[in-house]
């Protein structure tokens, strides 16, 4: 479960105050994934950034699940977090191979030691996960991670982020860089990975479209608040003109 | 085939400080100028200690213990004051110019037992640099096999990653940066202990011998492993060694040495690039 209350985040930029986040307050329960929309500057990337440690918020609080991780630090907070960013490049490590990139995410969070990090039991691990997944990586382990194409490569990410089972994933607009066959995959990967851990998921998108085919639930974010929030019957009857003039503030 | 066994045996003492500054530059990604200083560190230690009576294999420990710390402060300097990696290492480098001196003064011949002419021979010291060198490589290709240097890569290819994977990155910034140090000085204290004294100006311009060292085995060593990478680097500071020797074999008066560093330098550099574009690979450098 994501608690997240009366947060408020101001950042200055040439000289003009900018409130990202304007007291926002938003639960999602244990296992549910949902979709934050809105448009671009509503606060919906510096709602996840916040989430994850990366920018402390000016006021509020964050809990996940029983723990309050407001002051926590990003590497703190990392065992209970996995994301994936818009770029695939920021999700990882170029010029390590792909079985060093799983590597780094099977010890997320854990102290790293002097043992060897990828053995035969190791890369016999990340083969059959990967053949599972259909992903076309499993002949590729030693490839360095710089050589696949964006859409395997946010694959690679994706899988990275849920490799040891996080309590949240947060997926920021994880698929836009990636051309519609390569989103496809991932996400279908996205839901795959979801459902079957029972994932609580926030994943956000300036995309109609996206914001009603994924999850459960749909949270409209307008210069940093909540504006509304659909599920059940109401989202499933939401025709996309009608969000996206939500969204756009009509 | 003396100018050559020279080359090689000093060549193979830089070796360390190739393999520091490819750690810096190549892998955290860090523009450590310490090295200029903590070169000369390493160097001063040795030249002080071994007269001292200590044992060779204590005072090059000491040297490289001394370096790490000459790295650990360059490190805090940047992640705990926020100054840039530059004013970092220009900071420490300038503090170490003080610490030099008052460990050895402006120079100090090595005196002592196994010094003078109680030196070993040419192929001793050879032989030792040799092992040395193959001993450093071997544990760096192991220690980035590891799960401590699988993150120690990651954090200077990507912190934004690490971090999210519960890294702490500074910490291990200040850890490679400290290593790469520590190796940095053993290279000027096996240096000082080749040619027989120390002096306070010997490590000027050494980071620019580390980064043509580290151009040269690049290019040699193509867009391989990390493990044959690390092989470049050393074998670039013995091939960039020989060069010089072979320069100024040739008549090029030593005043001039620093100049033509610089233009090899380029020239690595240079060569690198074309080799690189010619190479279909993507992978990042030292990878």
């Amino acid at each position: 479960m994501i608690d997240v209350r009366g947060l408020v985040k101001t950042f200055g930029r040439n000289g003009t105050m900018i409130r990202a986040l304007d007291g926002l307050d938003l639960t999602v329960r244990q296992g549910c994934f949902v979709v934050v929309a809105g448009a671009n500057g509503s606060g919906k990337t510096t709602l996840l950034d916040t989430i994850a440690g990366t920018v402390p918020p000016d006021a509020g609080t964050v809990r996940i699940g029983e723990d309050d991780v407001t002051g926590w630090p990003v590497y703190r907070r990392a065992p209970l977090i996995g994301r994936v960013f818009q770029d695939p490049c920021l999700g990882t490590a170029p010029g390590m191979t792909v079985a060093e990139n799983l590597r780094l995410a099977a010890t997320r969070g854990c102290r790293r030691s002097l043992r060897i990090g990828v053995g035969a039991a190791e890369r016999q691990h990340y083969r059959d996960t990967l053949a599972e997944l259909g992903l076309a990586l499993e002949t590729r382990l030693d490839t360095p991670v710089g050589r696949l194409s964006g859409g395997q490569r946010q694959a690679l990410t994706m899988l990275m982020a849920v490799w040891r089972t996080p309590r949240v994933l947060l997926l920021d607009e994880h698929t836009a860089s990636l051309d519609p066959g390569s989103e496809a995959r991932v996400l279908d990967l996205t839901r795959l990975m979801a459902e079957k851990r029972g994932l609580t998921t926030i994943a956000v998108t300036h995309r109609v479209d996206l914001a009603l085919a994924l999850g459960e639930r749909t949270v409209v974010l307008g210069r940093g608040r909540v504006v509304a929030d659909y599920d059940g019957e109401a989202r499933a009857a939401m025709a996309t003109g009608e969000l996206a003039a939500k969204m756009a503030g009509v | 085939m003396e100018l050559l066994i020279g080359s090689c045996t000093l060549g193979l003492a830089y070796a360390f400080l190739a393999l520091g500054v490819f750690i810096t530059f190549r892998i955290f990604r860090f523009p450590d100028i310490t090295v200029d200083g903590s070169f000369t560190l390493g160097a001063a230690l040795l030249a002080v200690l071994l007269p001292a009576g200590v044992p060779l294999p204590l005072a090059l420990a000491a040297a490289m213990i001394a370096g790490a710390l000459a790295g650990t402060a360059t490190g805090l300097v940047n992640t705990r004051l926020g100054a840039g990696a530059l004013l970092s290492g220009i900071l420490v480098m300038t503090a170490l110019y003080s610490v030099n001196l008052r460990i050895m003064g402006p120079n100090v011949p090595l005196t002592g037992p196994l010094t003078g002419s109680a030196a070993p021979g040419t192929g001793t010291f050879l032989l030792t640099h040799l092992l040395l060198a193959a001993a450093a490589w071997g544990l760096l290709t192991l220690l980035f096999r590891t799960d401590l240097g699988l993150a120690l890569r990651a954090g200077g290819v990507n912190p934004v990653m690490l971090s999210a994977l519960g890294g702490r990155v500074n910490v291990y910034r200040v850890a490679g940066v400290a290593l790469a140090n520590g190796l940095t000085a053993l290279s000027g204290a096996l240096v000082a202990r080749y040619q027989g004294f120390a002096d306070i100006n010997m490590g000027f311009g050494m980071i620019v011998f580390g980064l043509a060292a580290v151009f040269l085995g690049e290019t040699a060593a193509g867009r391989r492993r990390l493990p044959v990478t690390l092989l470049g680097v050393v074998f670039g500071a013995v091939l960039f060694q020989a060069l010089v020797s072979l320069a100024l074999a040739s008549g090029v008066a030593p005043r001039d040495l620093k100049l033509l560093t610089a233009i090899f330098v380029l020239a690595a550099l240079l060569l690198s690039r074309m080799v690189r574009r010619a190479s279909d690979g993507t992978g990042e450098a030292g990878q």
